[in-house]
């Protein structure tokens, strides 16, 4: 019996294990990880045309729009054959049909292997290089941003795409999930409410402050440092790593580096680990909750990459054990451990707690600021927009022709319009 | 009494023989079966190199008919002056291997596949993914000082039917407009 997952990945220590151990426990059962290249593009062609036909398959949740969902495997019929009494509600509400049919409300098609954390990567060697220890909040934050701006560093960097609601959508999510009245934080917005947007006023005025003084400065960092050229993980690694292209390829610049803070994802971790084995790089780092509040970090859980089982495989059964097999707890753990996710696990919240040290009052998940409408573009599309604000491209001209940022006020109508649903009515 | 000790002497004379002899025993089965083990091994050893060998020898002829097939097609193609088109009705036809099939990309990372679907068209297919690095450092090559080099094209997922493949390549002239592009043509 062999069963193929294919994956985005050129491979996946952490399913390998998986499948190992599994192996050990089902001799007559062997699981094999396939790496497709272009996923997106090629893992429908190959669940279309059934040759050399897929299992299983990692994914992103599935939903009524996703161009997955006729190959996949409706997983709430498969009843006690899915063992999922140790997994997390938060992401297991998540992963179910978003839906207003009653009668669908309890469909799944895919289950999230772990939880992603957001935070940030800091260059410890850097820091230390400057008498810089690893700030622990808002105050230390900017004063080492203080620090380094003095001394020539642009202290964030990233691409623009992803780095400002990698470094603050957490911190937003908290202000929702945490607020001392939730269900009128939570009604507050579900009514798309003119007054919605100031709930989110700090985490935008930081944003402002890190552009406006240059501590995060993106089109600089691009065209005078060559840094974060391209948006792939590997890009992200390697600017981290100060590994720069050359003429002869890529070539480690220094240990030093140039990149203090890095927001992210926890789960880029294996890469920049493997990066740095491969360039023999002597850079240490850490990744942290961004201590972008007063008393330190916010931990947001997302759902990480889920396993899908496709509605061709004649081993449904299998499929089913396998899966069952990669949730069980200590299975789980393990696997998550590999790939940097939080496990989904009823104790998920403590585990996430005990490995950042945070207090539970600052840790959200997604099922509490899941709202009516979409309410993660308008936030983070703001954001977006006060983070690319000092490059002159989307600066305001004046009238002596130079180049200014637009204010503060502007960027909170925009985020305004944006959750009251105005600047959907102003597009059509 | 001396009977007694006489007894007593054969018995320990008897045991001490069964003993030896035991003892014997388990040795010379000992050696044989470390002996026979070891055959064994070296008889495995040798069938494991005639499979390899015969193995090689099977994928070398495959190579050398893809790669006499392939050349074939290349040198029909440059000597009729084809474009992209006529070079695709040709090879839709002459392919008679139902297990592969031929690509010819740009070098640009798009290209088609000599296969006519439902619709009576060409399929396409599209390499431009960063996750294709590898194999466009070999298509985005093609150009006048490589033309008719065949080449091996590493593990990659095939674009059109997105099955883990392997290939050879060679670089092809073809009509574009009137003017001579440079293409690769693939057998998958």
């Amino acid at each position: 019996m062999n069963l193929i997952v294919a994956g985005p990945w050129s491979d996946c220590k952490a399913l390998e294990d998986a499948a190992t151990d599994f192996n050990r426990q089902y001799p007559n059962c062997h699981v094999s990880y396939e790496y497709l290249q272009d996923f997106s593009d090629t893992l429908p062609k190959r669940l279309e045309s059934g040759d050399e036909p897929v299992d299983m398959f990692l994914t992103g949740n599935i939903q009524k729009d996703s161009p997955l969902l006729p190959y996949a495997a409706e997983l709430s019929s498969q009843g006690e054959q899915l063992e999922l009494s140790n997994t997390f509600d938060g992401l297991m509400e998540n992963a179910r049909l978003q839906t207003k049919d009653e009668a669908e409300k309890e469909l799944f098609y895919s289950i999230p292997l772990g939880a992603e954390v957001r935070g940030m990567f800091v260059n410890v060697t850097l820091l230390k290089s400057l008498g810089l220890s690893v700030p622990e909040n808002r105050a230390e934050l900017l004063e080492a941003c203080r620090v380094l701006k003095e001394n020539g560093y642009v202290p964030f960097q990233g691409n623009p795409g992803t780095f400002s609601q990698q470094l603050l959508y957490p911190y937003c999510c908290n202000l929702v999930a945490n607020a001392e009245d939730y269900e009128a934080a939570y009604a507050l917005i579900d009514s798309r409410d003119e007054q919605a947007a100031s709930l989110f006023e700090e985490p935008m005025r930081l944003m402002y402050e890190l552009a406006d003084e240059e501590y995060y400065n993106y089109k600089y960092c691009e065209t005078e440092l060559n840094l974060f050229l391209d948006a792939s993980n590997e890009g992200y690694a390697r600017s981290f790593l100060n590994i720069l292209e050359t003429e002869n390829g890529y070539e480690k610049k220094d240990d030093l580096g140039q990149v203090a803070f890095m927001p992210s994802v926890k789960s880029l971790e294996q890469l920049i680990q493997q990066t740095k084995e491969d360039y023999h790089s002597q850079i240490e780092y850490e990744f942290i909750l961004a201590p972008v509040g007063e008393e330190g970090g916010y931990a947001y859980l997302s759902p990480g990459r889920a396993i899908a089982i496709s509605n061709q495989t004649k081993n449904q059964a299998w499929c089913n054990r396998f899966v069952s097999f990669l949730l069980e707890t200590e299975h789980n753990i393990k696997f998550c451990d590999t790939m940097g996710f939080v496990p989904n696990n009823k104790n998920a919240m403590t585990i996430l707690s005990k490995e950042f040290d945070v207090p539970k009052e600052r840790i959200s998940q997604l099922g509490q600021v899941t709202f009516s409408y979409d309410f993660y573009s308008p936030l983070t599309d703001a954001l977006m927009a006060v983070s690319k604000s000092n490059n002159p491209k989307y600066m305001e001209e004046q009238a002596d022709g130079s180049m200014r940022m637009y204010s503060f006020d502007y960027y909170m109508e925009q985020l305004k319009k944006g959750l009251t649903g105005e600047a959907e009515q102003e597009n059509e | 009494m001396k009977k007694g000790k006489e007894k007593r002497n054969w018995s320990f004379i008897i045991v001490a023989v069964n003993i030896l002899l035991i003892t014997l025993l388990a040795v010379f089965f000992f050696i044989y079966n470390s002996y026979y083990q070891d055959n064994i091994q070296k008889q495995n050893l040798a069938n494991i190199q005639n499979l390899n060998r015969s193995s090689l020898q099977l994928s070398e002829k495959f190579f050398e008919n893809q790669q006499k097939e392939l050349k074939n097609a290349a040198q029909y193609i440059i000597r009729k002056n084809f474009t992209v088109r006529d070079a695709l009705d040709y090879l839709k036809d002459a392919n008679a291997d139902n297990a592969s099939t031929f690509e010819i990309v740009g070098t640009d990372g798009l290209g088609y596949v000599a296969e006519v679907n439902e619709r009576g068209e060409y399929d396409t297919v599209d390499y431009t993914s960063s996750d294709y690095r590898e194999f466009m450092n070999i298509i985005k090559d093609a150009g006048a000082n490589n033309v008719s080099r065949v080449g091996f094209v590493p593990e990659f997922t095939d674009g059109h039917t997105a099955v883990k493949s392997f290939g050879i390549q060679v670089t092809v002239p073809m009509r574009v407009m009137n003017e001579v592009s440079y293409f690769t043509l693939l057998s998958v």
